[in-house]
């Protein structure tokens, strides 16, 4: 699914969070966005998800304007937040069979696609414990599950290298996101790990007050950049004030 | 007990200051965080809205005292509004000692559980001083109103006005300790709806409820822990009686339990992290009991019971609360395929609506035989028996049928809350009907209490049953239409509508404008006998509700405002 935002421009009160922000997002591919504290990030993200209303700008998925009550562009794409919305006093099946049935993905095979992600994830020995039972990493991993298990076309994520996951998990979310990619699903996360960024993404997008400064392929970023090794650090260290 | 260093605080302010001012980037970024802060003028309005209130206290006993001629009517109107605000401290004393947002970060801090407590303890009691100005505000009015030279009613005022904060801590602390289970929040905000209806309606039934309030004030002395100690105001007057000194008994009494309270509260105070009991891994459709063949471990299930449980479709059977009751199993049939999904989000848990219902009418049944056992020792007891019977199931009412499940939960996410709901494909429309039938499904329940309650309030009032009948019949078929605005207002408490419309001030008039003109016409629909005219306002109500859940529906599907707002404590 195609995704584009058309001069979006957010501000709380007197706080520009996006100035009028254009991308557009073609199919397929995983995209990382960067960018320092309070620089816009969860804004977008929460744009491109409905919750938070841009004040001018339209979004736009396969050419279609976005708004709340298009729950058949809603269906398309999965929202993880850093902190994943379960019901905290439901076991984890419990939540999965939730979300399976919202996201009408609850037909042929879905059983055995759970139990594959819960074995992948650890999480089949506490599939039948309540989520508020489980750890930070455990909790987010169940949130993890059932976007995998539903499979959208565009994944949406919020810090998911900050979630508490252990390096198994980690891995195995890469591998399934790089899978996805690969049916022409489109990734699009938040992060402030550059490393992971610069490995684990086909395009960068960095943001800063509001404004993409930069949204490329890593090896086009590298060819513009003086120092090739250490291009986002290099990119961070400008954004910084100059009075600092 | 101050956790910071005021010294230290001034230095490092003042080292701030002078940084930003070296730096223009830091200056022009610190004048965009002071815009902010000015404009959260919700902070300094609420003194005033407050004040306000306590005004119409003090208005309102000095017109008791104006119609009736008798001090203690007054004394136990205030007697009863202090009473009402015990629910209100409670509710305040809960989320002070238990969901503070500073208790986390206190939490984190090398601080013993006691030195927290006393923290949280010492912030309720400085907010608890309102209902001091409540107190100097209405006997000041009251000691006005009957021209008391000054120092003889301040001798006696002061020491009562401290005696009726105390019996009202006392009584605070008493329900969060021994009834912590009571749904503060919900009773306070009928408390606070019943207000408001009292105030626009009290014209309509002005000589009913004046010689009501007269007939029952003397019991009501007796009957309120707050009214004991605004007994001995009487002391002051040449009626007084020094019988009245007897009321000093109790109300020590009841103060001296407030030491206890706060140590047991002190002592079983635990915040941090709630551990929760190790999970059962029994399957859902086995029961507990099953699963313990011989010894008293608990049996759990292991990988190959879960694996087997996934692997046969059974995690993805509806859930488990249809077929637990007649309604329920209505409202099962009723729904479509999609409505059961959006459903079993809305309502994850159990449902008890059948099971319920049957409490509540025979609640009704016992507090009916009650009241009428003890209307033979005396008539007074008939109607306030009545009353707290129909005060007890109408919260349990309420709560059922304008219930919307854990769709709205807010989750607390980079720095917001958002509704569990916003998240994932959920339409305003499409979870409205949900709910919208789940509270249809009730309304034979609902229109059979509103018939029993509105006959006997009608009888009480001396207006005949029959008339009050129908009046119950009508207020059923309101309830029922103000679902919509129920539900809109689910949707808005989650949205920071009331804070970033461009034409904010004008919406939220429009908004607040429907939402009384809507509460006017339903009463005047339940008030007017005539047909034509009831009818006619009625269609009104109902008309204009929909327009209100409409409207703001429409307001949410064209993102007009933001999922989420700020995190803010509840008063």
């Amino acid at each position: 699914m195609k995704i584009e935002l058309r001069a979006v421009s957010k501000s709380y009160r007197s706080i520009h969070a996006l100035r009028r922000v254009s991308l557009e997002i073609a199919p397929g591919q995983i995209i990382s966005l960067l960018g320092p504290n309070g620089a816009g990030k969860t804004t977008l993200l929460r744009c491109l998800a409905g919750i938070a209303a841009p004040n001018t700008g339209d979004i736009y998925f396969d050419d279609q304007k976005f708004r709340r009550d298009r729950l058949d562009l809603r269906q398309r794409f999965f929202v993880l937040p850093d902190f994943p919305f379960l019901f905290w006093d439901q076991t984890v099946l419990r939540n999965l069979a939730i979300i399976l049935h919202l996201y009408h993905a609850d037909g042929n095979h879905a059983e055995e696609r759970v139990l594959e992600l819960l074995r992948e994830f650890d999480l089949l020995p506490l599939a039948l414990r309540p989520v508020q039972t489980l750890s930070r990493g455990q909790a987010y991993k169940a949130g993890l599950v059932a976007l995998l298990a539903v499979d959208r076309e565009v994944w949406l994520l919020d810090e998911p290298f900050a979630s508490g996951m252990d390096p198994h998990g980690i891995d195995t979310f890469k591998r399934h996101a790089r899978a996805a990619t690969a049916r022409g699903r489109t990734i699009f996360y938040s992060t402030q790990l550059l490393d992971v960024a610069e490995r684990f993404s086909d395009r960068v997008c960095v943001i800063h007050e509001g404004e993409i400064h930069a949204f490329d392929t890593m090896n086009r970023l590298r060819e513009l950049a003086g120092d090739k090794a250490n291009v986002l650090e290099e990119m961070f260290r400008r954004l910084r004030p100059a009075s600092e | 007990m101050k956790l910071h260093a005021p010294i230290f605080e001034r230095r490092l302010r003042r080292r701030i200051k002078q940084t930003i001012r070296r730096s223009p980037e830091l200056r022009r970024q610190a004048r965009r965080q002071a815009r902010y802060r000015n404009r959260t003028w919700h902070y300094w309005v609420y003194p005033f809205l407050r004040l306000y209130v306590s005004g119409i206290g003090a208005t309102a006993t000095v017109a008791i005292v104006r119609n009736t001629g008798h001090l203690t009517a007054a004394l136990a109107f205030v007697g009863l509004w202090l009473f009402a605000l015990v629910s209100f401290q409670a509710q305040s004393l809960a989320q002070q000692l238990y969901a503070s947002p500073d208790l986390p970060a206190l939490g984190l801090l090398p601080l013993e559980m006691r030195t927290i407590f006393r923290r949280q303890i010492g912030k309720f009691l400085w907010r608890s001083t309102w209902l001091l100005v409540d107190l100097v505000m209405m006997l000041g009015a009251l000691m006005s109103w009957t021209e008391l030279p000054w120092l003889k009613g301040l001798v006696v005022a002061v020491p009562t006005m401290l005696l009726a904060w105390g019996a009202v801590l006392a009584l605070t602390g008493l329900a969060l300790r021994y009834c912590p289970q009571l749904p503060f929040g919900q009773i306070a905000g009928l408390t606070s709806l019943l207000g408001i209806v009292l105030l626009f309606t009290y014209w309509i039934f002005e000589p009913q409820i004046l010689a009501l309030w007269d007939r029952s004030a003397g019991t009501l002395i007796i009957l309120l822990p707050p009214a004991w100690p605004l007994a001995l105001i009487r002391l002051a007057f040449p009626k007084g009686s020094p019988s009245d000194f007897l009321f000093l008994l109790p109300t020590v009494g009841l103060i001296g339990t407030l030491r206890h309270t706060v140590r047991q509260l002190a002592a079983n105070y635990e915040f941090s992290e709630p551990l929760e009991p190790e999970a059962e891994d029994v399957l859902p459709e086995t029961s507990a009991s099953e699963t313990v063949p011989m010894s008293n471990a608990p049996a759990r299930a292991g990988v190959t019971t879960i694996q087997e449980h996934v692997a046969t479709h059974a995690f993805l059977a509806p859930a488990n609360w249809i077929a637990r009751g007649g309604i329920e199993a209505w409202f099962w049939r009723w729904l479509t395929d999609g409505e059961r999904k959006l459903a079993e989000f809305a309502f994850p848990r159990k449902v008890q609506l059948t099971r319920r219902w049957k409490r509540i009418f025979r609640d009704l049944l016992i507090g009916g035989v009650l009241a009428m056992t003890f209307s033979r020792i005396n008539f007074t007891f008939l109607t306030w028996i009545w009353a707290g019977t129909i005060l007890f199931t109408i919260l349990r009412v309420g709560g059922l049928f304008f219930a919307n499940g854990h769709a709205f939960t807010p989750i607390f996410c980079s720095g917001v809350n958002l509704q569990l709901h916003t998240v994932y494909p959920v339409g305003y429309r499409e979870l409205s009907r949900v709910l919208f039938k789940f509270t249809l499904v009730q309304f034979p329940c609902l229109l059979i209490y509103a018939l029993i309650v509105g006959g006997a309030i009608a009888h009480l009032a001396g207006l005949g049953i029959l008339a009050g009948v129908v009046m119950g019949g009508k207020a059923a078929v309101l309830l029922a239409a103000l679902r919509g605005p129920a539900i809109a207002m689910a949707f808005s408490a989650g949205t920071n509508d009331s804070t970033l419309l461009g034409l904010r001030p004008l919406l939220v008039a429009v908004f607040v404008l429907t939402g009384l003109l809507l509460i006017g016409l339903s009463i005047a629909c339940v008030w007017f006998a005539a047909p034509l005219l009831s009818a006619g306002l009625g269609l009104g109500a109902i008309l204009l509700a929909w327009w209100f859940w409409w409207l703001y529906g429409w307001f949410y599907n064209t993102n007009q405002f933001d999922l989420m707002n700020l995190p803010r404590e509840t008063i």
